[in-house]
Protein backbone atom coordinates (compact mmCIF):
# COMPACT_ATOMS: atom_id res chain seq x y z
CA UNK A 1 0.00 0.00 0.00
CA UNK A 2 1.45 3.30 -0.82
CA UNK A 3 0.00 6.55 1.28
CA UNK A 4 -1.97 8.71 -0.95
CA UNK A 5 -2.74 12.06 -0.34
CA UNK A 6 -6.10 11.96 2.27
CA UNK A 7 -7.41 15.38 2.45
CA UNK A 8 -10.39 14.30 0.31
CA UNK A 9 -11.12 12.04 3.44
CA UNK A 10 -11.58 15.36 4.95
CA UNK A 11 -14.00 14.85 7.80
CA UNK A 12 -15.71 11.59 6.85
CA UNK A 13 -13.84 9.75 9.11
CA UNK A 14 -16.00 11.03 11.92
CA UNK A 15 -19.39 10.62 10.03
CA UNK A 16 -18.60 7.39 8.90
CA UNK A 17 -17.76 5.92 12.18
CA UNK A 18 -20.84 7.19 13.06
CA UNK A 19 -22.71 5.76 11.07
CA UNK A 20 -24.02 9.16 9.38
CA UNK A 21 -23.34 8.46 6.12
CA UNK A 22 -25.65 7.03 3.35
CA UNK A 23 -24.77 4.08 1.57
CA UNK A 24 -22.54 5.70 -1.39
CA UNK A 25 -20.64 7.52 1.45
CA UNK A 26 -19.82 4.62 3.44
CA UNK A 27 -18.86 3.17 0.26
CA UNK A 28 -16.34 5.78 -0.69
CA UNK A 29 -14.54 6.07 2.87
CA UNK A 30 -14.58 2.21 2.85
CA UNK A 31 -12.91 2.76 -0.25
CA UNK A 32 -10.25 4.86 0.57
CA UNK A 33 -9.42 3.05 3.84
CA UNK A 34 -8.50 -0.05 1.43
CA UNK A 35 -6.10 2.07 -0.63
CA UNK A 36 -4.64 4.70 1.39
CA UNK A 37 -2.34 4.07 4.63
CA UNK A 38 -3.67 7.31 6.18
CA UNK A 39 -7.24 7.31 5.41
CA UNK A 40 -7.25 4.10 7.11
CA UNK A 41 -5.78 5.34 10.55
CA UNK A 42 -7.51 8.10 10.53
CA UNK A 43 -11.14 5.86 10.00
CA UNK A 44 -9.65 3.33 12.84
CA UNK A 45 -8.63 6.17 15.02
CA UNK A 46 -12.73 7.33 14.67
CA UNK A 47 -13.60 3.87 14.76
CA UNK A 48 -12.31 3.53 18.20
CA UNK A 49 -13.47 6.75 19.44
CA UNK A 50 -16.87 5.39 18.80
CA UNK A 51 -16.79 2.30 20.59
CA UNK A 52 -15.02 3.63 23.24
CA UNK A 53 -18.29 4.49 24.22
CA UNK A 54 -19.88 1.59 24.69
CA UNK A 55 -18.62 0.44 28.10
CA UNK A 56 -18.02 -3.30 28.59
CA UNK A 57 -20.81 -5.20 30.18
CA UNK A 58 -18.90 -7.35 32.25
CA UNK A 59 -19.79 -5.39 35.54
CA UNK A 60 -22.34 -7.16 37.44
CA UNK A 61 -25.23 -4.97 39.01
CA UNK A 62 -23.16 -2.75 41.75
CA UNK A 63 -24.39 0.62 43.06
CA UNK A 64 -25.42 2.91 39.83
CA UNK A 65 -23.50 6.47 40.72
CA UNK A 66 -27.08 8.92 40.19
CA UNK A 67 -27.50 10.57 37.08
CA UNK A 68 -26.55 14.10 37.88
CA UNK A 69 -27.91 16.37 34.63
CA UNK A 70 -29.90 15.98 31.56
CA UNK A 71 -26.63 15.72 29.07
CA UNK A 72 -25.40 12.73 31.80
CA UNK A 73 -28.42 10.87 30.75
CA UNK A 74 -28.00 11.71 27.08
CA UNK A 75 -24.68 9.86 27.41
CA UNK A 76 -25.78 6.67 29.26
CA UNK A 77 -27.96 6.53 26.38
CA UNK A 78 -25.04 6.61 24.05
CA UNK A 79 -22.82 4.09 26.27
CA UNK A 80 -25.95 2.05 25.69
CA UNK A 81 -26.45 2.39 21.95
CA UNK A 82 -24.59 -0.07 20.79
CA UNK A 83 -26.47 -3.51 21.46
CA UNK A 84 -30.32 -2.11 20.27
CA UNK A 85 -28.46 -1.63 17.21
CA UNK A 86 -27.18 -4.76 16.96
CA UNK A 87 -30.42 -6.04 18.04
CA UNK A 88 -31.79 -5.18 14.73
CA UNK A 89 -29.82 -8.03 12.76
CA UNK A 90 -31.78 -11.02 14.71
CA UNK A 91 -35.39 -11.99 15.35
CA UNK A 92 -36.13 -13.27 18.77
CA UNK A 93 -35.62 -11.83 21.80
CA UNK A 94 -33.16 -14.96 22.93
CA UNK A 95 -31.58 -14.42 19.52
CA UNK A 96 -30.83 -10.82 20.55
CA UNK A 97 -29.46 -12.08 23.63
CA UNK A 98 -26.81 -14.62 22.50
CA UNK A 99 -26.27 -11.98 19.45
CA UNK A 100 -25.31 -9.05 22.30
CA UNK A 101 -23.23 -11.56 24.53
CA UNK A 102 -20.79 -12.74 21.38
CA UNK A 103 -20.46 -9.11 20.36
CA UNK A 104 -19.47 -8.52 23.43
CA UNK A 105 -16.90 -11.51 23.93
CA UNK A 106 -15.55 -10.14 19.94
CA UNK A 107 -14.77 -6.56 21.17
CA UNK A 108 -13.27 -7.22 24.76
CA UNK A 109 -11.21 -10.12 24.24
CA UNK A 110 -8.11 -11.58 22.60
CA UNK A 111 -9.69 -14.07 19.90
CA UNK A 112 -8.16 -16.37 17.07
CA UNK A 113 -10.12 -17.85 14.63
CA UNK A 114 -9.64 -21.45 12.04
CA UNK A 115 -11.48 -22.33 8.96
CA UNK A 116 -13.48 -25.81 8.92
CA UNK A 117 -12.16 -28.63 6.70
CA UNK A 118 -14.88 -30.23 4.56
CA UNK A 119 -15.56 -33.77 5.29
CA UNK A 120 -18.17 -34.05 3.51
CA UNK A 121 -19.17 -32.93 -0.23
CA UNK A 122 -21.98 -30.66 0.90
CA UNK A 123 -20.13 -29.10 4.11
CA UNK A 124 -20.66 -25.83 4.19
CA UNK A 125 -17.90 -22.78 4.50
CA UNK A 126 -17.70 -22.18 8.22
CA UNK A 127 -15.21 -20.76 10.71
CA UNK A 128 -14.88 -20.91 14.26
CA UNK A 129 -14.23 -17.79 16.25
CA UNK A 130 -12.18 -18.23 19.67
CA UNK A 131 -11.01 -17.04 22.71
CA UNK A 132 -6.90 -17.11 23.31
CA UNK A 133 -7.92 -18.06 27.00
CA UNK A 134 -10.42 -21.14 25.36
CA UNK A 135 -13.60 -19.58 27.13
CA UNK A 136 -15.98 -19.22 24.14
CA UNK A 137 -16.10 -20.39 20.68
CA UNK A 138 -18.57 -18.50 18.28
CA UNK A 139 -18.79 -20.89 14.69
CA UNK A 140 -20.18 -18.54 12.03
CA UNK A 141 -21.30 -20.69 8.56
CA UNK A 142 -22.08 -19.08 5.18
CA UNK A 143 -24.81 -21.51 4.47
CA UNK A 144 -28.50 -21.08 6.92
CA UNK A 145 -28.63 -24.75 7.96
CA UNK A 146 -29.23 -25.80 11.43
CA UNK A 147 -26.21 -28.17 11.96
CA UNK A 148 -24.87 -29.78 15.18
CA UNK A 149 -21.29 -28.72 16.77
CA UNK A 150 -19.32 -31.24 18.54
CA UNK A 151 -16.06 -31.46 20.37
CA UNK A 152 -13.21 -33.92 20.25
CA UNK A 153 -12.34 -35.82 22.56
CA UNK A 154 -14.92 -37.13 23.99
CA UNK A 155 -17.54 -36.14 21.43
CA UNK A 156 -19.30 -33.47 23.47
CA UNK A 157 -22.49 -31.47 22.27
CA UNK A 158 -22.12 -27.98 22.45
CA UNK A 159 -25.41 -26.93 20.31
CA UNK A 160 -26.99 -26.29 17.57
CA UNK A 161 -26.31 -23.56 14.63
CA UNK A 162 -28.79 -20.88 14.66
CA UNK A 163 -29.76 -20.01 11.33
CA UNK A 164 -30.30 -16.20 10.45
CA UNK A 165 -30.77 -14.99 7.06
CA UNK A 166 -28.35 -16.85 4.64
CA UNK A 167 -26.34 -17.86 7.68
CA UNK A 168 -26.14 -19.44 10.77
CA UNK A 169 -24.11 -19.20 13.93
CA UNK A 170 -23.62 -20.52 17.41
CA UNK A 171 -22.04 -18.86 20.28
CA UNK A 172 -20.81 -21.19 23.31
CA UNK A 173 -19.48 -20.15 26.37
CA UNK A 174 -17.50 -23.51 27.59
CA UNK A 175 -13.93 -23.92 28.16
CA UNK A 176 -12.15 -25.63 25.41
CA UNK A 177 -7.87 -26.45 25.24
CA UNK A 178 -5.77 -26.57 22.75
CA UNK A 179 -5.72 -29.48 20.06
CA UNK A 180 -9.49 -29.85 20.25
CA UNK A 181 -11.31 -30.60 17.10
CA UNK A 182 -14.97 -29.16 16.74
CA UNK A 183 -17.08 -31.11 14.16
CA UNK A 184 -20.30 -29.56 12.37
CA UNK A 185 -22.85 -32.61 11.42
CA UNK A 186 -26.31 -33.28 10.51
CA UNK A 187 -28.58 -36.14 11.79
CA UNK A 188 -26.01 -38.86 9.51
CA UNK A 189 -22.36 -37.37 9.35
CA UNK A 190 -19.55 -35.36 10.46
CA UNK A 191 -18.77 -32.76 7.70
CA UNK A 192 -16.41 -30.02 8.41
CA UNK A 193 -14.39 -29.90 11.21
CA UNK A 194 -11.87 -27.11 12.77
CA UNK A 195 -8.69 -27.74 15.36
CA UNK A 196 -8.42 -25.10 17.62
CA UNK A 197 -4.80 -23.77 18.34
CA UNK A 198 -3.69 -21.29 20.62
CA UNK B 1 -24.04 -10.18 13.44
CA UNK B 2 -23.37 -13.40 11.83
CA UNK B 3 -24.25 -11.88 8.15
CA UNK B 4 -22.29 -9.12 8.91
CA UNK B 5 -19.20 -11.60 9.59
CA UNK B 6 -19.95 -14.15 7.07
CA UNK B 7 -19.82 -10.91 4.70
CA UNK B 8 -16.74 -10.03 5.86
CA UNK B 9 -15.36 -13.59 5.78
CA UNK B 10 -16.61 -13.73 1.84
CA UNK B 11 -15.47 -10.74 0.24
CA UNK B 12 -12.44 -8.89 0.30
CA UNK B 13 -10.93 -7.93 3.48
CA UNK B 14 -11.67 -4.47 3.96
CA UNK B 15 -9.52 -4.73 7.66
CA UNK B 16 -6.15 -3.88 7.35
CA UNK B 17 -3.34 -3.13 10.07
CA UNK B 18 -3.32 0.96 9.92
CA UNK B 19 -7.10 0.78 10.70
CA UNK B 20 -5.72 0.01 14.39
CA UNK B 21 -8.14 -2.02 17.06
CA UNK B 22 -10.41 -5.41 15.18
CA UNK B 23 -12.44 -4.83 17.74
CA UNK B 24 -13.63 -1.06 17.17
CA UNK B 25 -13.63 -2.78 13.39
CA UNK B 26 -16.25 -4.88 14.28
CA UNK B 27 -18.29 -3.35 16.23
CA UNK B 28 -18.58 -0.23 13.66
CA UNK B 29 -19.01 -2.96 10.77
CA UNK B 30 -22.06 -4.33 13.27
CA UNK B 31 -23.58 -0.85 13.48
CA UNK B 32 -23.21 0.59 10.16
CA UNK B 33 -25.06 -2.80 8.70
CA UNK B 34 -27.92 -2.49 11.72
CA UNK B 35 -28.31 1.32 10.30
CA UNK B 36 -28.25 0.91 7.03
CA UNK B 37 -30.67 -2.26 7.58
CA UNK B 38 -32.76 0.29 9.69
CA UNK B 39 -33.04 3.09 6.73
CA UNK B 40 -33.66 0.55 3.92
CA UNK B 41 -36.51 -0.73 5.76
CA UNK B 42 -37.76 2.77 6.30
CA UNK B 43 -37.97 1.40 9.58
CA UNK B 44 -36.92 3.94 11.85
CA UNK B 45 -39.28 3.94 14.66
CA UNK B 46 -37.96 0.54 15.28
CA UNK B 47 -34.73 1.52 16.26
CA UNK B 48 -35.80 5.01 17.51
CA UNK B 49 -37.91 2.87 20.00
CA UNK B 50 -35.17 0.48 20.64
CA UNK B 51 -32.76 3.26 22.49
CA UNK B 52 -34.00 4.79 25.56
CA UNK B 53 -34.54 8.28 25.77
CA UNK B 54 -32.55 10.45 27.89
CA UNK B 55 -33.39 9.70 31.79
CA UNK B 56 -35.53 7.57 31.20
CA UNK B 57 -33.60 4.74 32.03
CA UNK B 58 -30.82 3.61 33.84
CA UNK B 59 -30.86 -0.29 34.52
CA UNK B 60 -27.15 -0.33 35.51
CA UNK B 61 -25.33 -1.57 32.15
CA UNK B 62 -21.58 -2.05 31.93
CA UNK B 63 -19.26 -0.54 34.68
CA UNK B 64 -20.60 2.38 36.12
CA UNK B 65 -17.81 4.50 36.61
CA UNK B 66 -16.50 4.21 33.24
CA UNK B 67 -19.88 5.42 32.18
CA UNK B 68 -19.65 8.25 34.18
CA UNK B 69 -16.36 9.19 33.51
CA UNK B 70 -17.94 9.26 29.33
CA UNK B 71 -21.20 11.17 30.50
CA UNK B 72 -18.69 13.96 32.02
CA UNK B 73 -16.71 13.86 28.76
CA UNK B 74 -20.01 14.22 26.58
CA UNK B 75 -21.03 17.01 28.96
CA UNK B 76 -17.91 18.59 28.38
CA UNK B 77 -18.34 19.28 24.57
CA UNK B 78 -19.50 22.39 23.61
CA UNK B 79 -23.10 22.71 23.17
CA UNK B 80 -22.80 22.62 19.23
CA UNK B 81 -20.40 19.57 19.05
CA UNK B 82 -22.61 18.07 21.68
CA UNK B 83 -26.27 18.01 20.13
CA UNK B 84 -25.05 17.35 16.88
CA UNK B 85 -23.18 14.00 18.08
CA UNK B 86 -26.26 13.11 20.12
CA UNK B 87 -28.34 13.58 16.60
CA UNK B 88 -25.75 11.01 14.89
CA UNK B 89 -25.19 8.73 17.37
CA UNK B 90 -27.91 8.40 19.86
CA UNK B 91 -30.75 9.52 17.17
CA UNK B 92 -28.97 7.66 14.41
CA UNK B 93 -29.55 11.09 11.82
CA UNK B 94 -27.51 10.75 8.88
CA UNK B 95 -25.87 13.88 7.62
CA UNK B 96 -28.35 15.29 5.82
CA UNK B 97 -31.05 14.97 8.04
CA UNK B 98 -28.70 16.64 10.61
CA UNK B 99 -28.53 19.65 8.16
CA UNK B 100 -32.06 19.56 7.53
CA UNK B 101 -32.96 19.48 11.27
CA UNK B 102 -30.90 22.12 12.62
CA UNK B 103 -30.91 24.30 9.27
CA UNK B 104 -27.35 24.46 9.01
CA UNK B 105 -24.60 23.64 5.98
CA UNK B 106 -23.66 19.89 5.29
CA UNK B 107 -19.79 20.98 6.03
CA UNK B 108 -21.01 22.25 9.34
CA UNK B 109 -22.36 18.96 10.54
CA UNK B 110 -19.17 17.11 9.17
CA UNK B 111 -16.54 19.28 10.94
CA UNK B 112 -18.50 19.38 14.58
CA UNK B 113 -18.77 15.65 14.46
CA UNK B 114 -15.34 15.23 13.38
CA UNK B 115 -14.49 17.88 16.31
CA UNK B 116 -16.26 16.18 18.94
CA UNK B 117 -14.89 12.63 18.23
CA UNK B 118 -11.49 14.48 18.51
CA UNK B 119 -12.54 16.05 21.91
CA UNK B 120 -14.06 12.37 23.33
CA UNK B 121 -10.81 10.95 22.31
CA UNK B 122 -8.02 13.40 23.93
CA UNK B 123 -10.37 13.17 27.02
CA UNK B 124 -11.35 9.25 27.10
CA UNK B 125 -7.75 8.16 25.46
CA UNK B 126 -7.77 4.98 23.33
CA UNK B 127 -8.37 2.08 25.66
CA UNK B 128 -10.68 1.81 28.28
CA UNK B 129 -9.68 2.94 31.94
Amino acid sequence: MTDAPHAHLDDDAAAYALGALDASGMMRVDALAASCDECARRVGEAEATVARLVVPADAPARAVPRVRTAWLAIAAAFVIGLLPSAYLLVRTHDAQATRAVALDALVHSHFLHASFVSLAPDAPHAKVIYARDGSWLYIVSDAPRPLTVVAEPGDRPLGRLEVSGTAAALYVAVPTRAGEIVRLRDDVAPLAEARLVR
Amino acid sequence: MQDVLARLWRGPNPYRVERGSLGAFLTICVRNEALSRSRRDRNRLRIAGAMPLPGERDDGFGDPIERERIARAIADLGDDQRETIVLAYARHMTLDEIARERAIPLGTVKSRLASALRALRATLGKDPA
